[in-house]
C-alpha cells in the first residue's frame, strides 16, 4: 500500500513525531531523552530509561465545530499519548517525580515551539496537553505519559484536504 | 558437599550448559558513571513473541532470560541494574542479536537469577 499521500492526522503525527526528535538530538532542552519510536506492528525497540513512545488514543467527533458547504467540514479531537519511559539507576536517590517533572516540562516546551505550535503546520486548528498520566507495568512503575489532544478539520468524505 | 550447595553448582554446571539448554548471550552493566566491560555469559532464554507491554500499550516481545548468580559466568544480585542494564540476543532464533533492556528481577537465589527483558 502507497503512504506517499498522507491523510492530515498522519501529517498532525508526523509533526509531533519531528518535534519531538529534537528532544533527542539536543537541538532543545536539558533532558538526557534516548530516542523516539511509533510503534510498528511487531515493536522492534527496547524500553529504557528517557525513550519516548508516541502513540495515539481515542479520537471524537467534535460536532459544534463542523462548518457547512459543498462539502461540509467535519472537525475530530484526536488523543495522542507521549509515553516516556524513566528506569534511572536502582541505586539513583533522586526523587523520581523530579524525572517525571522534568520530562514533562521539556516535552511541552518541544512540541509549543512557536506561537502557532497547536496548528502544526497549518493541519489543525487547536491543541492542548491534558495532565501527565502514571505509567505501570507488571515489574511496577514505567514512566508517565501525557495526552496531548489536537482538534483538526477536514472536508467530509476526503480526510486528505484539510479544513482550517 | 550439601543438597543446597550441590543444588547451586549443578545450576551452572548442568542447566546452563551450552550443550544441554543454554545459549551465549551477551551481558552489558551499565555501571552508571563507572567503566564496565561487556561479558558473554551462559543462558537459557525463553522467548515471549507477543507479549503486551502494558505502559505503551503495544506487541513487545518478552524474554524470560535465567543465569547463574555469578559475576564472572552469569550475573550476580549484587550487580544487576534495572535501570539500565542489558543483555544482546536474538528475539528470534537465528536473527542477528540486539540489545534488550533488563527490565525486571523477578526471583533469584544462591544459583541463579530470572530476569525479564524486553
Amino acid at each position: 500500500m502507497s503512504t506517499t499521500l498522507k491523510p492530515v492526522i498522519s501529517l498532525i503525527s508526523d509533526e509531533i513525531f519531528a518535534r519531538l526528535q529534537a528532544l533527542v538530538s539536543g537541538s532543545v532542552g536539558a533532558y538526557s531523552f534516548t530516542k523516539v519510536v511509533r510503534p510498528t506492528k511487531l515493536a522492534t525497540y527496547t524500553p529504557q530509561n528517557g525513550l519516548i513512545v508516541l502513540t495515539r488514543g481515542e479520537i471524537v467527533r467534535v460536532n459544534d465545530l463542523d462548518c457547512p458547504g459543498n462539502p461540509p467540514s467535519v472537525a475530530y479531537m484526536q488523543t495522542f499519548l507521549i509515553r516516556v519511559h524513566i528506569a534511572p539507576s536502582e541505586k539513583d536517590t533522586t526523587p523520581i517525580e523530579l524525572y517525571e517533572d522534568v520530562a514533562e516540562a521539556e516535552i511541552h516546551r518541544a512540541i509549543r515551539n512557536d506561537d502557532t505550535w497547536y496548528t502544526f503546520n497549518e493541519n489543525a486548528i487547536n491543541a492542548d496537553f491534558g495532565p501527565q498520566q502514571t505509567a505501570t507495568s507488571d515489574g511496577g512503575y514505567d514512566g508517565i505519559a501525557i495526552p496531548l489532544m489536537v482538534t483538526y478539520r477536514v472536508a467530509e468524505g476526503d480526510p486528505y484536504t484539510v479544513r482550517a | 558437599m550439601t543438597l543446597a550447595a550441590r543444588i547451586v553448582t549443578d545450576s551452572t554446571a548442568v542447566f546452563l550448559q551450552s550443550g544441554h539448554f543454554a545459549e551465549s548471550v551477551i551481558y552489558y552493566p551499565h555501571r552508571f558513571g563507572t567503566a564496565a566491560t561487556p561479558r558473554t555469559i551462559s543462558a537459557v532464554v525463553t522467548r515471549n513473541q507477543v507479549a503486551t507491554f502494558n505502559p505503551d500499550e503495544q506487541i513487545v516481545p518478552e524474554f524470560e532470560v535465567r543465569v547463574a548468580n555469578n559475576s564472572t559466568t552469569g550475573i550476580s544480585s549484587e550487580e544487576i541494574n534495572t535501570g539500565g542494564d542489558m543483555i544482546k540476543l536474538a528475539v528470534r532464533i537465528g536473527e542477528t542479536p540486539t540489545k534488550r533492556s533488563v527490565q525486571l528481577l523477578v526471583e533469584h537465589d544462591d544459583g541463579m537469577l530470572v530476569i525479564t527483558c524486553r
